[in-house]
């Protein structure tokens, strides 16, 4: 059965207690592609974000159809672009009409009127989906887990990935104990959280577009050489990248 | 060849003695806020506390040649090449700390930070500064307009509140007072009674003038001066907006703009060809605005004279904080994003006879590049040709001027024969 509320935008809080009984399904890190005769893909430039490229090649597509909503997680790198891209395409008559397309607003920053702000536009949001009667709750998708495996203690880090390929080369060097990119990542201070999973070495990778996650790079590699955790640079990778993308580096 | 207005040489000399008399003030205890350009500069101005903007002191850093220094320096530090170039210049110059390398000597580290969230990595490049220098930092959040209106500029002058959304405007006008308070607290002084109040009616008053002297440059049968002049003619005077003045100086340039198209002087003896040039400035090559002039063709339009009044009117209905919330809102959102950026753009190309726009993609500034193909085919939809020049404000290390000019120079051909036809 198809899910009713789709989700675009990595590090949406989809299990939030306000969408309990919803029926939802995080499309963030599915993988499509546009059709060589795709009327969309002229207006993609060719360094959009590759998670907003694969999403809106899979609305031209028809993947979400049978969906009532989808909601973009502003907080979401690049998810208000998806939403703005989308909503234009429709406006163009460049993508039929299909589910309904909600911004969800959120604020990171602390205060009163951010959570006041922050509680209104959950509300909108809410307000804007069509009745949950009839929704069948379904479980979240795997998101690419930590692969067990034996040999030195690995973290990945950087941005997210669209599949599992990267984690399974690290498995055969040795165990990935901290996935820093998943969705459901542990939160906290980076040298803490190496100490509390007793991290040896830390792989960092990017897109070859990417304009975010590298501002984080020259600080965390600095902690890894302050508490004693190797840095290992994987450099930049397709964001849904095959073995042979992945660069063979000793753990 | 028509000769520089004496307004060009004003601005360029007041801003340069101010970043020389910034130094000395500094160095007699003042502190100075750092802050992007779509903040509420008000704030600081209100307070008389000086305040420099990171993409000016970046474009200064490009046009004295220096980015590649720096930019290289930075990828060498492990800030990887393809990460934000225009708004992180200044930041990567600051890593480095030999007067030499900086204009006028460079500046020492800010005393409070503020950057707003309206493209996702501008909070992180400030934070990166708030790590490196230890100074305040405040982020200004961004959410985004559920439902934009693409005809936007003459609707948001008076009814910013139903046009921009109460739930935002309240949040950003609260986020305006934490700033204010930040800034009290770091300068050790409060904000005069009024002189927020004051200050905006002072920009009310400047932004007119600039959309006036934007109408005379539309008018005028041939383009009257060039981008080139434009630009420091309107943004000197809007990063000391509401200043004494930056409104005069506003009133000076509009008088000069309007006695050269009455006394009939023109960039150009024989115009055929009038240009738009969309985006920011190409800051470390900016003779490319001149360079087809032997075509008869001219730049007569970039966006900074013009959003001046668009971008910046906002009525206060008795409320200073509130308005200049709904000025920074959805500031640079309204020059970038659909369907704003393209329906703007068109009303500009038609108000100024444009036949050719040419577009910067810069493909490391992503939320600045993001939007150009609706752009180019908004103009295209409006019987306007356009040319898209790949390029990085600031960063000359992989620019090709060679094939960017050819390309205009073949669009420009194209266009002139079809007239002709």
């Amino acid at each position: 059965m198809q899910s009713r509320i789709l989700f675009f935008g990595h590090g949406v809080p989809q299990h939030d207690p306000a969408l309990a009984g919803r029926s939802v399904r995080n499309v963030t890190r599915e993988h499509h592609v546009f059709a060589p005769n795709s009327r969309v893909a002229p207006f993609i430039e060719p360094f959009m974000d590759g998670f907003v490229r694969s999403f809106l090649a899979g609305l031209e597509n028809g993947a979400y159809d049978g969906a009532a909503a989808i909601v973009f997680w502003r907080q979401g790198p690049g998810a208000l672009h998806a939403y703005r891209y989308a909503m234009e395409l429709r406006r163009l008559g460049l993508l039929p009409r299909g589910p309904r397309l909600v911004l969800w607003n959120h604020v990171t920053e602390d205060g009163a009127a951010q959570a006041m702000f922050n509680a209104r536009a959950t509300a909108q949001m809410l307000a804007a989906l069509p009745e949950a009667k009839g929704d069948t709750v379904q479980a979240p998708p795997a998101t690419p887990q930590a692969i067990a495996g034996k040999g030195p203690r690995l973290a990945l880090a950087g941005e997210p990935l669209g599949n599992d390929v990267v984690q399974t080369v690290l498995a055969r060097q040795g165990v990935l104990v901290l996935d820093l990119q998943a969705d459901d990542a542990p939160q906290g201070d980076l040298s803490s959280l190496l100490a509390q999973h007793r991290v040896e070495t830390l792989f960092w990778q990017v897109d070859v577009h990417d304009d975010l996650h590298g501002w984080r790079m020259p600080e965390i590699r600095d902690t890894c050489a302050r508490v004693g955790v190797r840095f290992v640079d994987l450099g930049f990778l397709p964001r849904w990248p095959a073995l042979h993308d992945v660069p063979q580096v000793p753990a | 060849m028509t000769p520089a207005l004496t307004s060009t040489a004003e601005a360029a000399a007041f801003q340069r003695d101010w970043t020389r008399g910034l130094r000395s003030r500094l160095a007699a205890g003042e502190v100075f806020a750092f802050a992007n350009a779509d903040t509420p500069l008000e704030v600081f101005h209100a307070l008389n506390m000086p305040v420099v903007v990171n993409q000016w002191w970046s474009s200064v850093i490009a046009a004295k040649q220096l980015s590649t220094l720096h930019l290289d320096a930075s990828e060498a530090a492990g800030y990887h090449g393809r990460l934000a170039k225009y708004s992180a210049l200044p930041l990567f110059a600051q890593r480095d700390p030999r007067p030499e390398n900086q204009p006028w000597g460079g500046l020492p580290n800010p005393g409070l930070l503020c950057a707003r969230a309206s493209a996702d990595d501008h909070p992180l490049i400030f934070r990166e500064w708030a790590r490196l220098t230890g100074a305040p930092l405040k982020i200004l959040s961004a959410p985004g307009h559920p439902d934009p209106d693409a005809a936007w500029w003459d609707s948001l002058r008076t009814g910013w509140e139903n046009g921009t959304g109460s739930d935002r405007l309240d949040l950003m006008q609260a986020e305006i007072a934490d700033l204010t308070a930040l800034a009290e607290q770091v300068a050790g002084r409060p904000t005069p009674p009024d002189a927020l109040a004051r200050l905006m009616a002072n920009i009310d008053a400047q932004e007119r003038l600039f959309e006036e002297a934007a109408q005379i440059i539309a008018n005028a049968p041939r383009c009257p001066v060039r981008i080139s002049e434009m630009i420091p003619n309107v943004m000197i005077p809007q990063w000391h907006r509401g200043s004494d003045w930056a409104l005069a100086h506003a009133r000076r340039f509009r008088d000069e703009i309007h006695a050269r198209v009455r006394d009939g002087a023109a960039v150009l003896a024989e115009e055929k060809t009038r240009m738009m040039w969309i985006g920011a400035g190409l800051w470390f090559d900016t003779g490319f605005f001149a360079a087809f002039e032997d075509m008869g063709a001219v730049f007569a339009w970039s966006m900074y004279l013009p959003f001046a009044a668009d971008g910046y009117l906002r009525s206060d209905h008795g409320d200073p904080m509130r308005a200049l919330a709904a000025r920074v809102i959805d500031l640079n959102e309204h020059l970038h994003q659909p369907p704003w950026a393209g329906a703007w753009h068109v009303e500009q190309a038609l108000r100024n006879r444009i036949d050719l726009a040419v577009i910067i993609v810069p493909e490391t500034d992503r939320p600045s590049g993001y939007g150009t193909n609706f752009i180019a085919h908004a103009l295209n939809a409006a019987g306007v040709d356009t040319v898209l020049v790949s390029a990085d404000m600031v960063d000359p290390r992989r620019w090709d001027g060679t094939t960017a000019r050819a390309a205009v120079r073949a669009a420009i051909a194209r266009q002139q024969s079809k007239k002709a036809c």
